[in-house]
């Protein structure tokens, strides 16, 4: 479904990715590991055309889109849910997860998504006219993945959506995560927490320092010395 | 509206009622007629305040050059009514303005493209220099007298020489209540708290207003909802030239002359200090801005002619001092 081929890429005068290439198939929850820096939010800011790649191509159902705007790839259904949630603290809740839908254009579509972010989260139905600013980090979380659904994904990239949350909210946020996908929306996961992860995953890239170190599968990953090495150093 | 937000206008209605008391020991008085004059001039600065409001929000910058729009929508309107009036056109009023709205616009969005752009991601300074060169330009370019340029360009300027307006609407006096008003200013005032209403009901309920707050509070995560955020930068230039064009006609029907192309100056930077005192990047607080500012200005000149200028930067440097987020802003730390 997505794929990556040598994609080179420099901050400024430093290369933070060294020409790495890989696969997301349809239909499954893949995901990027590696200590801080390796360089997963630079590769999922690629591929949402938020960082323009210096060599390398990228390609989503078979169509390059390498050189298209932000906007673009997410009319072709590519959503990236940034770190840090950035949510709009200064809007409310359901003006958030209408900007989600900024590209949709059907009503009906948009009334349907909303009363499924909202069956998936019921507490933004709750809150959904505070101010986002309001929220706590996880239901900014929820509201940052919610927010994402609202134009209907075909891919998803979470980035770091554990982040600074308490270890019942990773288990709920995980749990949806698998549901969304099972739901039929591939996710490319970034993620620190690593047991997270692996528990979600069908597969997995380690990245070190900028370059694609190994894949594995799911579980297996854990066992795997140089992951071990990347996490626990 | 919070309490701390209420306590700021009651502390500048009471420094208008107590600046009012001390005037009026020396023998003059604050009428009623000064505060319907100032306000009056005030939805004038709000209009233009508008525009520098919205511009700062969204792209952090100070743009120099919309007194200068604002006063091409001065000339745009004086020439559109000559224009009408002499073919014996009805509704020359609304015509002209249409046409400085029109023009302001096309402006203010052909000055984005071509000089702010491509300074987007250039340090901020940048672009507010090359703001000021574009008002230096408009103004001077604008100054020059016809006869001394070649074909193409006698035709784009308007001449250093004063100018009258024409008359768009018959004036009418009435007098209530030992206050004198005329149907000019009344109009000028509906209109502007019209567009007031339309721009907050855009900003607030459109989907396309969302988005302009969205990109003004964060624009890398706008981009990732699919938001264009060009078009929007251009629509927030668009919406803020427009109501500089409206502010154009209305300073032509109210002082019927036009000094020279640097007219725009004067009431930029009195909308720029509106803003300021506001809280800039502030819709309401441009608008409250605005109208004490006018407020402001006209008791100052009616206590001496010359004193309006003053107290206006008298405002500023006040507000820089003791509130810099402005009446209605919230306070941020400026980041490098």
């Amino acid at each position: 479904m997505l794929k990556v081929e040598d994609l080179e890429i420099y901050y400024h005068q430093i290369r933070a990715l060294t020409g790495i290439s890989f696969e997301v198939d349809k239909g499954e929850i893949c995901a990027l590991l590696g200590a801080n820096g390796a360089g997963k939010t630079t590769t999922l800011r690629a591929i949402s055309g938020l960082l323009k790649p210096f060599r390398g191509r990228i390609l989503f159902m078979d169509r390059e889109i390498t050189s298209l705007p932000p906007h673009e790839i997410v009319r072709k259904g590519i959503i990236h849910v940034p770190e840090g949630r950035g949510v709009f603290e200064e809007l409310t809740v359901l003006e958030n997860l209408e900007l989600g839908g900024y590209l949709v254009k059907e009503r009906e579509t948009i009334k349907k998504n909303l009363s499924h972010v909202y069956e998936l989260f019921p507490v933004l139905y709750e809150r959904r006219r505070q101010l986002a600013g309001t929220l706590s980090g996880g239901e900014q979380q929820m509201l940052a993945i919610g927010r994402g659904l609202l134009a209907h994904p075909r891919l998803l990239l979470l980035d770091e959506p554990s982040l600074g949350l308490s270890p019942i909210l990773v288990k709920r946020i995980s749990q949806t995560i698998k549901r969304i996908n099972e739901e039929g929306v591939t996710i490319l996961l970034v993620e620190q927490n690593i047991h997270m992860a692996v528990e979600l995953t069908h597969r997995g890239y380690l990245l070190e320092t900028g370059s694609l170190l190994l894949e594995g599968e799911g579980r297996e990953l854990l066992k795997n010395e140089k992951v071990k090495e990347a996490y626990l150093g | 509206m919070s309490r701390r937000r209420l306590n700021h206008l009651l502390f500048i209605a009471l420094l208008i009622t107590g600046l009012s008391f001390y005037v009026s020991s020396f023998g003059l008085i604050v009428s009623s007629q000064q505060i319907i004059n100032g306000i009056q001039k005030g939805s004038m600065y709000a209009l233009i305040a508008l525009g520098y409001t919205m511009v700062y929000g969204i792209i952090r910058l100070i743009n120099f050059a919309h007194g200068d729009i604002f006063m091409i929508g001065v000339y745009l309107s004086c020439f559109t009514g000559e224009l009408l009036i002499k073919r014996g056109i009805s509704g020359a009023f609304l015509l002209s303005m249409l046409v400085a709205i029109s023009g302001c616009v096309l402006l203010g969005v052909a000055i984005e493209r071509v000089a702010y752009r491509p300074l987007r991601d250039k340090p901020r300074l940048t672009m507010l220099i090359t703001a000021l060169g574009v008002s230096l330009f408009l103004g001077n370019f604008l100054s020059l007298s016809p006869h001394q340029l070649p074909f193409p360009l006698k035709y784009l300027v308007f001449g250093p020489e004063f100018r009258s307006f024409p008359i768009l609407i018959e004036e009418k006096t009435y007098e209530i209540w030992g206050v004198i008003l005329n149907n000019i200013k009344l109009i000028n005032l509906g209109i502007a708290l019209l567009l007031m209403i339309v721009l907050e009901y855009i900003v607030k309920y459109t989907l396309l207003g969302k988005a302009m707050r969205a990109t003004a509070f964060n624009k890398e995560v706008a981009l990732l909802m699919g938001i264009d955020i060009n078009r929007i930068i251009t629509f927030t230039f668009a919406l803020g030239a427009g109501l500089a064009g409206v502010a154009g006609i209305m300073y032509g029907t109210t002082y019927g002359v036009l000094q020279s192309p640097y007219l725009g100056l004067w009431p930029g930077i009195v909308a720029f200090v509106a803003a300021v005192l506001g809280g800039i990047g502030n819709i309401p607080g441009a608008m409250v801005g605005g109208f004490l500012m006018g407020t402001i200005e006209t008791i100052a000149t009616s206590i001496n002619s010359s004193l309006g200028y003053g107290v206006t930067f008298l405002v500023l440097i006040l507000v820089l001092l003791i509130k810099p987020q402005g009446l209605l802003g919230k306070p941020t730390v400026e980041k490098a």
